[in-house]
């Protein structure tokens, strides 16, 4: 049984329009702004704030963006909601927000002492229903009014895993309809202190971009992304789209093999992980194997955690209906191995597209996309 | 159809370390409420927990459980200051080695629902000045890897690590769903052939400074400060009592634990799961969402209200959401309704917040295993607008084939599993 996607949503670096952001994507022109207070020079970050709403009080900036998000697809997509409707989100992690613990830092002088009453006692009532994992998922079923199936799953890889269980879900006819939201943000200090700290993401004021023979490390992004699947009985024109999850000791290249055995073997494109890692990269590379052309969308956007695997779909998927390839940015020397890294944008008759994204280290994810 | 049955259990509750004292603690009818001691209560407004006995998780204490060496990692550095990434790893542990875990098993996934992240504020101190955290400043040499917060997949990446295991893993942060939608997923991953053994549960921890702060500003926990201030179903009840633990299980198909000889704890017969759909901050007041979720799980088991034999409610003990959950068990169970023993074990050990549903899952073994049905700790009277059978404090004899477990999570994510007797 096929899955299609019928209607898609975003919110990301390079504006919220998907037609729109298409456009600068095929131009290989990477979305990076100028980071603030930051241990790196540029961040994928999606700037401005939605606008305001009575759901603020429960949800964080790329939460309340994934609202709308969601909003916008589902409408777009003129699924009734219901009990045969399922909700899956997945959700990059709880970021610290220090401008709201600011407060219960500031007034400390003595250890922890006054850490409730000169702090803790200061911040909002609902300040833990505002960093509560599933608060998007909540809001966007009460919203919507959706009330069949759900779950939130966590992670960097959590976008991948929600997109999968809501094919499953599909698949077995436990719903009709899935509405598939994840959003994340990397662009958080204690995030890229971490990150550059385990060379994840590159300090240098100019960024090589990933499959370059002087890639050292990414850049950090955040997005959020919906899309509303259904079964392909119901939606014959949509792109079909099948995805796996795997995890594996070691590198994440060890797994990709064993990913490509559950997935079908024709692909005319793959976007990869991209990770602006020399071994990973090559590694990468490596177990596809192959000459298909390789893009990469995190090259474009930064590196969008949790909301990766939804982007792909949706820009990619948008490579294969209108034809064009998007060029990987910054790529000025590729270095040498197999498929053949875009350099510039291309037109493109392929049907079908690879997409792989990484968690953490050792699991990868795959999803495959297919249009009529 | 492939069968999931739980061959492994393992628990860390504020009974201790090890399932075997949870189980000793329900049948006992026991109160593991008490004070905080990990964390300096006096300038704090909560100072009580169903808090797991211990001061610092750390590499000694870990050590010094009777549990099979957890391989530590450099790479893991800092991770256990989070208590909830200690509980993971100890209940882990003690559900493979129950399950007779070996390397022969090694391509078991792990699917665990987690709470929130833990946050470091300390590991910020040599970047702030007193007004600002300087986050451009090129951090200490000597913190720690793992540093400002642990990652939503710490648990259970480092389960996986530590036990060798080389299959996925999955993390469900679906509030106090969590533990509940991570054995159900493991078992859907057994039922259509994707895995054949998955470790799964769910840990928790929010005893410390933000979250019970954060809980308290909320206005879920109690006000009282006393070990019995968690009262499930009771007239006088006024709210929740915070917990932590771990409660893991290896989930197997069933022919293939009979190939290896594997004893089955209980079946995992059937969940589901629905969307209230309705508020943030409180339930679907008719249940109706909720009475979905335990009808389609009911169904998938193919279980009747009359097979049902015990229901392990979620039972918060705050008005809200005993008073929905009742109403939604009464509607399930119709004239049965005095037929079937509820009970609520959150006024024994506390709120366990994503790992909530797994420990009660793991408590809705006891009935299978010795013939008790966990009793509602801290129940006097019996709230009217609670219509259904609430057992009182002590828990009672009784033999029975299959019994439902519900978690009901903040946002109306509701969950529902049932367990059979083992095939």
């Amino acid at each position: 049984m096929s899955v299609v996607v019928i209607a898609q949503a975003w919110r990301t670096a390079a504006g919220h329009v998907v037609d729109d952001v298409m456009e600068q994507l095929w131009t290989g022109t990477p979305a990076h702004h100028r980071a603030q207070g930051l241990p790196v020079n540029v961040v994928g970050s999606v700037e401005g704030s939605p606008p305001a709403a009575r759901t603020d009080r429960f949800v964080r900036r790329m939460g309340a963006w994934c609202l709308h998000a969601a909003q916008e697809a589902w409408m777009t997509s003129g699924i009734r909601a219901g009990e045969r409707a399922g909700v899956y989100l997945g959700y990059g992690g709880v970021r610290a927000h220090w401008d709201d613990l600011m407060p219960a830092l500031q007034h400390q002088t003595d250890g922890v002492t006054l850490l409730w009453e000169r702090g803790l006692r200061t911040l909002h009532p609902y300040w833990m229903l505002n960093n509560l994992s599933n608060n998007v998922h909540a809001l966007a079923a009460q919203a919507l009014g959706i009330t069949g199936e759900g779950m939130t799953t966590g992670g960097a890889n959590a976008g991948a895993v929600a997109l999968c269980q809501a094919i499953r879900a599909l698949e077995t006819r436990a719903v009709d309809a899935a509405l598939v939201m994840a959003h994340d943000s990397l662009v958080a200090p204690e995030v890229v202190l971490d990150m550059c700290g385990r060379g994840i993401l590159n300090t240098s004021a100019d960024v090589a971009g990933p499959y370059d023979v002087a890639s050292a490390g990414g850049v950090a992004g955040e997005a959020a992304a919906a899309l509303v699947l259904v079964r392909q009985e119901d939606a014959p024109a949509g792109m079909r789209v099948q995805g796996v999850t795997s995890a594996v000791a070691g590198e994440p290249h060890e797994g990709i093999a064993r990913l490509l055995q559950r997935l079908p073997t024709h692909r005319d494109v793959v976007d990869g992980m991209g990770a602006a890692q020399r071994l990973t990269d090559d590694g990468e590379r490596a177990a596809l194997g192959g000459s298909s052309p390789l893009t990469s969308l995190q090259s474009l956007l930064g590196n969008t955690g949790a909301a990766s695997a939804l982007l792909q779909v949706i820009a990619v998927g948008q490579s294969l209906r209108l034809g064009r390839l998007m060029p990987v940015a910054k790529l000025r020397n590729v270095a040498p191995g197999p498929l053949r890294p875009v350099v510039k944008a291309a037109a493109f008759t392929g049907r079908s597209a690879l997409c792989l994204s990484s968690g953490s280290p050792g699991l990868v994810s795959a999803i495959h996309l297919e249009v009529p | 159809m492939n069968v999931p049955v739980i061959t492994g259990v393992g628990a860390v509750s504020a009974f201790g370390v090890g399932f075997p004292l949870l189980r000793e603690g329900l049948r006992a009818g026991a109160c593991a409420v008490g004070g905080i001691r990990s964390m300096d209560v006096i300038h704090f407004p909560l100072k009580i927990a169903g808090e797991v006995p211990v001061v610092h998780t750390d590499d000694a204490w870990v050590a010094s459980s009777k549990l099979p060496p957890v391989w530590r990692s450099r790479a893991w550095d800092g991770a256990l200051r989070d208590r909830k990434v200690a509980f993971a790893l100890l209940a882990a542990a003690e559900a493979w080695r129950h399950a007779g875990g070996s390397a022969e098993l090694a391509h078991a996934c792990v699917v665990m629902g987690v709470g929130l992240e833990c946050a470091f504020l300390e590991d910020a101190l040599p970047l702030y000045d007193g007004t600002h955290v300087h986050w451009e400043r090129e951090p200490a040499a000597d913190i720690p890897v793992i540093r400002f917060r642990t990652p939503p997949d710490a648990p259970a990446r480092m389960v996986r690590e530590a036990l060798g295991l080389t299959g996925r893993h999955l993390v469900h942060v679906d509030a106090c769903a969590a533990g509940a939608l991570a054995v159900a997923h493991a078992a859907s991953l057994i039922q259509r052939g994707a895995a054949r053994v998955v470790l799964c549960g769910g840990t928790d921890s929010m005893v410390n400074p933000f979250g019970l702060g954060g809980m308290w500003r909320l206005g879920a926990p109690s006000p009282r400060n006393a070990a019995d201030a968690c009262r499930p179903f009771d007239l006088q009840r006024d709210g929740l009592v915070v917990g932590e633990g771990s409660a893991m299980f290896v989930v197997e198909e069933l022919s293939h634990a009979r190939a290896r000889g594997a004893p089955f704890l209980a079946h995992v017969a059937g969940w589901a799961s629905t969307q209230d759909g309705y508020r943030v901050t409180a339930p679907r007041p008719d249940g109706s969402a909720a009475l979905r979720a335990m009808q389609e799980a009911l169904e998938r088991a193919h279980v009747t209200r009359e097979d049902l034999g015990y229901i392990n409610a979620h039972g918060t003990g705050t008005r809200l959401n005993d008073e929905a959950e009742a109403t939604a068990i009464a509607a399930l169970l119709g004239r049965s309704v005095d037929n079937v023993p509820v009970s609520s074990i959150k006024g024994a050990i506390g709120h366990l917040m994503a790992a909530a549903g797994a420990m009660e899952l793991a408590a809705c073994l006891v009935p299978f295993l010795d013939g008790v049905l966990p009793g509602t700790t801290n129940l006097k009277t019996v709230d009217p607008a609670c219509p259904i059978h609430v057992l009182g404090p002590q828990p009672v004899r009784a033999d029975v084939d299959a019994v439902l477990s519900n978690s009901f999570g903040f946002g109306g994510q509701n969950a529902s599993v049932v367990l059979r007797r083992a095939p």
